[in-house]
């Protein structure tokens, strides 16, 4: 199939990974040595990821690992991110994700660490984020992390791995980055209502299709 | 030309004769494509007082400019005709890859005239177009048929658009079924191919993979980013993860889903057995995408260790209701092999599940005789019974002969108080939507134009509180209210008569204006908002005119008395029935009808269908 217009090039895509480590680590969603990220052209089953133990926002295009689905690398010099395993998970089971983020989001990890589930309080943190399940928690880099998340994915674009991080997936990796960022804005906002009061919710009718859909 | 391949398709089966014309004759901008632009050649070319089911008839199979083009969502194709279940307007969509092919092979559309004396398909190659012998396919399901031509034609990636035995047995809605599983489904098109002894259609274009656009790299820009738009439409992520039957348990909780032939409203411990969710867990292998889709909507589902139920295309939300709680089955294992079954004869599955539901009525009210019925018991939820019912239909067997000529004959031919309860609009089976919960719905279900439709709208979105700027839908709709409904149904049936020309997914959910940068992106046109969406209106009152040539009235829309008179005692509907009066006389002003229904001159000549009067006046 074409994928003109759907897919960048590989180029790009790779360029874009770059990118999007670059200005998570900039804004402090992730240290140098935490988070990780991949991303595919649409229909591959492969995938480009982030190598493991390097210094994140120094990555280049060229240190990216391609591996398949089974976690087999294909090309790259450097070992691919431990994560693999729910990478993987999340392709296998998502035709429509062709990209994920993890990241370790200060605000939305404390929220989670308190056990506070975000609620529906602004139209991005209700239609984006909907759902955000926390997920218990399971030994990073193992395959039982990966099973666990692929379980849980459908129907998610956002999920939180107690005492560890944050998943965010997408159709692209534009679609996975503005969900960190929203996830992190409603956990702010959030966490300064907490300070007077439980946050105020928009009303249930002006959102009714998506309190019904997701079942928030 | 962009967009569009600037070529038709005629064949005249009665004479074998095949030529082709440019499409450039229409005024493509006034039309668009797709079912517009069919519409405006069956009103030319159609005399509406003919016998669907006679070599007069015309079949229409046609993309629109979009199709084939680097835009997502735009995988479609639709076929028009006259029904042979209403005797008016019929369309049907089906996606997959068989109308990007049709115009990778060379063509926008192929009218179809005549009879064949003997079987034929029709197989169109790199530009080659050939009717060929179709005798041994004769009596082979879709799925053969398909998995047939590309062995006979030894090419692996043919596209197979193609009748099973329903459509061959005449079956009143029978569908014409592509790429092994996508479905036109609706007011028997399949019929109309069968009697017309052409079992399928083959294309293939090996020369290129997308239709080029006017302003390509502007085109890829837009689309690269316009994909956050369409999957952050909540349905997006929902479609994905677990299809359309993803909106299985909050449309029950509306009360929305029919249950026991719209007789129930509310079944929880059985709807949660054939939800979306419930399908993940079970007897999901994977999501499917058509074309260029970045939703994936479709399921891939697992076969079973006995092998009644196969690896395959799965079951969407409507087949899960209408052959689930419709007839009041929880299985979702005879969903899955009752969707198969219908695939493979190619049958309507919103149709075939409506008989068969309507059948176990009759019989719980004992008003069909077991000698009738040749050994069946049609008893709520027999899963059996269901299968086999729907192998008697395909097959035109037995009790099956009666069923297969749909509700609305059925009903005459069983007895008289069966007429009371067989529901359908103007010949054409009620969707999985019950009106009551949604009464925007009801009146899109009466005045639709190939009778109860729920894909000319959509409304329900709206009434659960979507808002579209860009059609003037600007404030918060109450489901339960009926003197504000006229608005919000006139624009989304237009809008959806838009994306039906386009063609265009209704599940990519995308404001009209960007639409329309897409269209203009693609064509080289400089198309504006309010010229654009007048396309929507026209060729809505275009079918209209068609209609009411064919002979339908005021009376015809309506919807059963079920809907009318008639309030479920339980569920989130509960005690609601559809006013559909007031919604009507309403709906005909606000499109500038006269009482009667009828278009009003100056409405026709504000649309540029002028040419439509002296048709009506007749
Ligand atoms: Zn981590």
């Amino acid at each position: 199939m074409n994928n003109m217009g759907i897919n960048l090039d590989e180029k790009n895509l790779k360029k874009q990974i770059i990118d999007c480590m670059k200005s998570l680590h900039s804004r402090g969603l992730m240290t140098g040595v935490g988070g990780n990220a991949s991303a595919r052209q649409m229909g591959e089953e492969k995938a480009w990821i982030t190598p493991s133990g390097l210094y994140k926002p120094d990555l280049n295009p060229s240190d990216l690992v391609n591996i398949d689905l089974e976690g087999k690398v294909i090309e790259g010099m450097f070992k691919p991110s431990i994560e693999w395993y729910f990478h993987t998970a999340i392709y296998k089971k998502r035709t429509d994700v062709n990209a994920i983020l993890h990241t370790h989001s200060p605000f939305t990890m404390g929220l989670a660490l308190a056990n506070v589930k975000l609620r529906p309080i602004t139209f991005e943190a209700a239609t984006i984020l909907a759902d955000v399940p926390i997920l218990p928690f399971k030994y990073p880099g193992t395959e039982e992390l990966g099973n666990q998340v692929g379980d849980t994915i459908l129907g998610k674009r956002a999920m939180i791995l107690q005492n560890h991080g944050v998943i965010t997936v997408g159709f692209d990796l534009i679609e996975a980055l503005s969900t960190v960022e929203i996830l992190e804005e409603a956990a702010i906002m959030t966490f300064v209502a907490n300070i007077f009061g439980p946050p105020e919710e928009i009303p249930s009718d002006q959102i009714e299709l998506i309190k019904k859909l997701y079942k928030i | 030309m962009f967009g569009h391949i600037n070529k038709l398709i005629r064949v005249n089966l009665t004479k074998s004769r095949i030529f082709t014309e440019n499409l450039d004759r229409y005024d493509l901008k006034e039309y668009i494509g797709g079912s517009g632009l069919a519409a405006k050649i069956i009103f030319d070319e159609l005399d509406p007082s003919v016998d669907p089911l006679s070599p007069e008839n015309i079949l229409l199979f046609m993309t629109g400019p979009l199709t084939g083009t680097a835009s997502p969502s735009c995988g479609r194709y639709c076929v028009c005709t006259k029904s042979p279940l209403t005797g008016l307007w019929a369309e049907s969509h089906a996606a997959g890859f068989w109308g990007p092919e049709l115009k990778f092979s060379g063509y926008d559309g192929i009218i179809i005239k005549g009879r064949s004396d003997t079987p034929v398909y029709l197989s169109i190659i790199d530009g080659k177009i050939e009717l060929r012998n179709a005798s041994k396919l004769w009596g082979t399901d879709t799925y053969q048929t398909e998995e047939y031509l590309k062995n006979e034609l030894e090419d692996q990636s043919l596209k197979v658009a193609s009748i099973g035995q329903a459509g061959e047995n005449g079956v009143l809605f029978a569908s014409i079924i592509n790429d092994s599983g996508r479905a036109a489904g609706r007011c028997g098109v399949g019929t109309v191919m069968g009697s017309k002894n052409l079992k399928a259609i083959a294309v293939r274009g090996t020369k290129i993979n997308v239709i080029p656009a006017a302003k390509n790299e502007m085109l890829k820009e837009f689309l690269r980013r316009i994909y956050v738009t369409i999957r952050s439409h909540p349905t997006a992520q929902i479609y994905s993860s677990y299809g359309t039957d993803g909106i299985m348990t909050m449309m029950h909780e509306y009360g929305d889903v029919p249950i026991k032939y719209f007789n129930k409203g509310s079944w929880t411990e059985g709807i949660e057995k054939i939800s979306g969710e419930a399908m993940a867990k079970s007897i999901l292998k994977k999501q499917w995408a058509c074309y260029r889709c970045i939703i994936a909507c479709g399921r891939h589902i697992t076969g079973n260790e006995s092998g009644t139920r196969k690896e395959g295309s799965g079951p969407e939300y409507e087949t899960c209701a209408s052959l689930g709680a419709l007839c009041l089955n929880d299985d979702l294992n005879i969903i899955a092999i009752g969707n198969e079954l219908c695939n493979r004869y190619g049958m309507d599955t919103i149709s075939s599940g409506s008989v068969i539901a309507f059948a176990m009525e009759c019989y719980e009210k004992r008003l069909i005789s077991k000698e009738n019925m040749e050994g069946l018991t049609l008893k709520w939820g027999d899963g059996d019974a269901i299968i086999n019912t729907l192998h008697q239909i395909g097959k035109t067997k037995g009790f099956g002969k009666i069923l297969a000529k749909g509700v609305k004959r059925a009903a005459k031919e069983i007895d008289k108080e069966a007429e009371e309860f067989a529901l359908h609009v103007k010949g054409l089976e009620i969707p999985m939507h019950d009106p009551r919960a949604f009464k925007g719905l009801g009146l899109q279900y009466a005045t639709s134009h190939r009778g109860a439709c729920h894909l000319r709208g959509l409304v329900y979105h709206i009434e659960q509180g979507e808002r579209v700027p860009d059609l003037g839908i600007h404030k918060r709709y109450e489901r339960f209210t009926t003197d504000d409904k006229a608005f919000p149904v006139i624009a989304v049936q237009n809008w959806h008569d838009i994306m039906d020309s386009l063609i265009m997914c209704k599940f990519a959910f995308l404001p009209p204006a960007s639409v329309l940068s897409m269209l203009n992106m693609v064509t080289g046109w400089d198309m504006k908002l309010d010229e654009f969406l007048k396309v929507g209106e026209r060729t809505y009152n275009l079918k209209r005119v068609f209609n009411i040539t064919c002979g339908a009235t005021k009376s015809d829309d309506t919807l059963p008395k079920r809907f009318l008179e008639e309030p479920l005692n339980d569920g989130g509907s509960k005690g609601q029935i559809v006013e559909l009066e007031l919604m009507l006389k309403n709906y005909y002003e606000e499109r500038g009808w006269t009482e009667r229904g009828i278009p009003k001159e100056e409405k026709l000549e504000e649309l540029d269908l002028s040419f439509t009067i002296p048709r009506l006046n007749r």
